[in-house]
């Protein structure tokens, strides 16, 4: 089946099909699109759907709604993001399951508004004060940004924790042509109930069950220090004790959470690692690469963070020179050159507006 | 099991929070409300380090969102009594909230433990600190007008809304009556910080009663029933969520474009660039091709440049963006001068007559009968009139055009056609 839709289009629809049925936003370009969507769809399928005042609001009726039970969605772009913030230390530290989009601009501040931009990277993987983790996937096109809307739900889920997906203005508004002949949708999770203890757990990467608040069961959540109880506690092995079962519930999960497409070719030399929409440069130009008898490896990442280290590895061998493209002045590019000490390294970089030429990328495989 | 426990509670001695915990167990008491009816958020504050004293279900967030939280609870489960418990501190960072709360209707009810200062912090000035009072960070006294929150709920609407001290004897019945109230109901309860605020003024609970009663708003100053409450105002229907199918384009039309092209369509905001745009590109789907389409959006909306690229290609399109476009339409000066650094660049440059002195060497085109709205779209079909299907434009124009004017663009259509072909 070929499709013609926009970004937000797939977006809007893949968080439907996850099973979300709670929305909050604030109208922001360039992700108005998802929030007019899901206003439209989400309440005649069931769902509630509300426009916050602002941000802070928006991500704060998310939060009590899934602590409620709904699998709930919130959309916004950079500014935004930085206004979510603290509510995502929230999530990250009440073990909340949520799904942010943030549709990118160029930035900082108000900045280009209808310009598109990928430099939320870092922002959004260090984004709540502690630096606790959190899950970051971003698309690469329409069909990406479909799927990696389930995910983030599905992973939402399991670990209870906030999942965050990058898209971008030129994901968001531009339309596409797409084939979803031999796509296979994931299947939605349901959320594991908890028994009489809000925030149970045995070793540190286990995920507690859910226990709703307003249900029939006495549930406590809090955003403050907490024991298994939800109980305010200062007692430092207990404390340890939680934060380091906020680290290790993310990061040993790293394999698992990895969503990649590697596309190597035996006996290249150079490697090209992209995300966002430069890995769609990044595909091509491997395509003109290979057509005139070049040999280019590819690794497309939809998981950012955790860092899927050990695909980046594999992908690494035989390597001596890596290119990472990114619609920033080199962001994640960062987390590359410290699993690739011995390359040489091709950052391309573009900050104008205008998205990366697949010759910028062969340019800088072969010089 | 009562609904709080009271022995204990963790409040300084003398401090009127634990009085307003009482009054808020013998109102939900009074109320008849249970475990299964009501539970509790509570702001960042002296009056939200009780949580678990409280058996019911508790939910402790972030300083001045505590309605934010409620309001997200009570959409997912509209059945359940939502109460708010926020100080003085709360109600200034999260104004807003309570404000558009009051303003929505949403049935949470928001007991504030006013008590004019931040007595968790070490007793700043707040919100409703009175004029000329001292705090911690007011030490010449007070110049900032205190925030009646009574008059502020009345005015964006709250049906419930009123102010008692925590001496009072009716506390119990008054929260019993907002808890019960079916919309946004605010109770602003006056009491006494012993730590901070009543050692920096000579107030103690008697003159704090005497200035309550000399402040307009006292007792219930509105109780209104009858608006709808927001969550159960929500309409909720049984539809099935859209599908992928409902996004389907088949093919049904043969294009003969063998390798990619760029087409950029520049006119001004109003004569329907993104339109004609998604027409040619989704006559380009109908006909087998991939087509991608890409807009370059001012922040004007009804005035200024209007620019959109479609990509046409009988593979998948990886390269987003058009660098030098196969054909550029130019459909106004606006259109003309937001492309100039494409002029050289284009393959072929399509231009309305009348600006074809501002290209050198582009093609001027005629479309008699064809208006502003619909001349973008003309051009655009001149443009891919080689490569697709008159009759595939024209069944886009049909099924994915505007809910109106579909003659008037298949016309406009057919003008682009002729047009080019005699051009």
């Amino acid at each position: 089946m070929r499709v013609y839709l926009d970004g937000s289009e797939a977006i809007a629809i893949g968080a439907m099909h996850a099973g979300c049925d709670f929305f909050a936003g604030y109208p922001i370009t360039p992700a108005s699109g998802v929030l007019e969507l899901m206003m439209r769809h989400l309440p005649p399928s069931g769902g509630v759907a509300i426009q916050g005042e602002d941000e802070l609001a928006s991500i704060g009726f998310c939060i009590g709604a899934a602590m409620a039970g709904a699998k709930a969605l919130t959309v916004t772009s950079g500014p935004g993001m930085s206004l979510y913030s603290e509510n995502i230390g929230l999530a990250t530290m009440g073990e909340v399951p949520l799904v942010i989009v943030d549709v990118q601009r160029m930035g900082p501040a108000t900045g280009g508004a209808t310009t598109t931009a990928e430099g939320d990277v870092q922002f959004v993987r260090w984004i709540t004060s502690g630096g606790y983790p959190l899950v970051v996937y971003a698309a690469t096109n329409h069909a990406d940004a479909y799927r990696l809307t389930i995910e983030a739900f599905n992973t939402a889920e399991r670990l209870r924790t906030p999942v965050i997906v990058l898209s971008s203005k030129d994901l968001a508004l531009t339309s596409d042509t797409v084939d979803f002949g031999d796509f296979r949708r994931p299947e939605a999770v349901v959320r594991a109930p908890g028994d009489r203890v809000p925030y149970a757990f045995f070793r540190p990467q286990d995920v507690p069950g859910f226990l709703a608040v307003g249900d029939r069961r006495l549930a406590r959540f809090t955003g403050s220090m907490h024991d298994e109880r939800g109980v305010i506690t200062t007692d430092t092995p207990l404390v340890e004790r939680k934060l380091r079962h906020l680290v290790e519930k993310i990061e040993s999960r790293a394999d698992e959470l990895a969503i990649v497409d590697a596309d190597l070719q035996e006996g290249a030399r150079a490697l090209v690692v992209a995300y966002g929409t430069p890995a769609r440069a990044a595909r091509e130009a491997v395509r003109r690469a290979r057509a005139s008898g070049r040999m280019l490896s590819l690794l497309v990442l939809q998981t950012l963070y955790p860092v899927p280290e050990t695909a980046i590895r594999r992908a690494l061998g035989g390597i001596d020179r890596v290119v990472v493209p990114e619609l920033n002045s080199g962001q994640y590019a960062r987390e590359i050159w410290l699993l690739a000490p011995e390359c040489v390294r091709a950052p391309v970089n573009r900050i104008d507006g205008t998205l990366i030429d697949p010759e910028e990328i062969l340019e800088a495989a072969f010089s | 099991m009562s609904l709080i426990e009271l022995e204990n509670l963790p409040f300084c001695a003398g401090c009127s929070h634990e009085s307003i915990f009482r009054g808020l167990a013998a109102g939900l008491e009074r109320a008849e409300l249970g475990p299964d009816d009501v539970m509790v958020v509570s702001d960042i504050g002296c009056q939200g380090i009780a949580d678990q004293k409280i058996n019911l279900s508790t939910f402790h967030g972030l300083h001045g969102r505590s309605i934010t939280y409620a309001t997200g609870i009570k959409l997912a489960r509209p059945q359940l009594r939502v109460v708010v418990l926020v100080g003085d501190g709360g109600c200034g960072i999260g104004g807003g909230h309570l404000i558009n709360a009051a303003r929505r209707n949403i049935g949470v009810c928001v007991v504030v433990f006013n008590n004019f200062n931040f007595g968790m912090t070490g007793g700043q000035h707040s919100v409703t600190t009175p004029l000329g009072a001292l705090t911690a960070t007011t030490p010449q006294g007070n110049l900032e007008r205190p925030l009646d929150l009574v008059r502020l709920a009345e005015a964006a609407g709250a049906g419930f809304v009123a102010r008692v001290t925590a001496a009072d004897p009716d506390l119990p019945d008054v929260i019993a009556q907002a808890v019960a109230h079916d919309g946004f109901a605010l109770v602003d309860v006056w009491g006494i910080c012993t730590a901070h605020y009543m050692k920096r003024n000579d107030e103690r609970m008697a003159q704090l009663s005497e200035r309550a009663h000399a402040t307009p708003g006292y007792g219930i100053a509105r109780h209104h029933d009858g608006a709808r409450e927001f969550s159960s105002a929500l309409a909720r229907g049984s539809a099935a969520v859209p599908r992928l199918e409902d996004f389907a384009v088949p093919v049904e039309f043969v294009s003969t474009l063998e390798r990619r092209m760029g087409v950029v369509l520049a006119g001004s905001a109003g004569m329907r660039v993104g339109t004609a745009a998604s027409i040619i590109a989704r006559a380009a789907v109908l006909s087998g091709l991939y087509a991608t389409q890409k807009s370059v959006i001012p922040v004007t909306v009804m005035k200024g440049f209007s620019v959109a690229e479609v990509i046409l290609s009988p593979e998948p399109i990886e390269d987003l963006q058009v660098r030098a476009p196969d054909v550029l339409v130019i459909s106004s000066e606006d259109g003309a001068r937001k492309t100039v650094s494409m002029h050289a660049t284009a393959r072929r440059v399509l231009i309305e007559p009348s600006l074809g002195a501002l290209v050198p060497g582009a093609t001027s085109v005629e479309f008699p009968g064809v208006r502003a709205t619909e001349l973008t779209l003309a051009m655009a079909a001149a443009a891919v009139a080689e490569v697709i299907p008159e009759d595939a434009v024209a069944a886009a124009v049909e099924r994915w055009g505007p809910p109106r004017g579909h003659a008037k663009m298949i016309e406009a259509v057919r003008a682009g056609y002729r047009g080019i072909a005699s051009a």
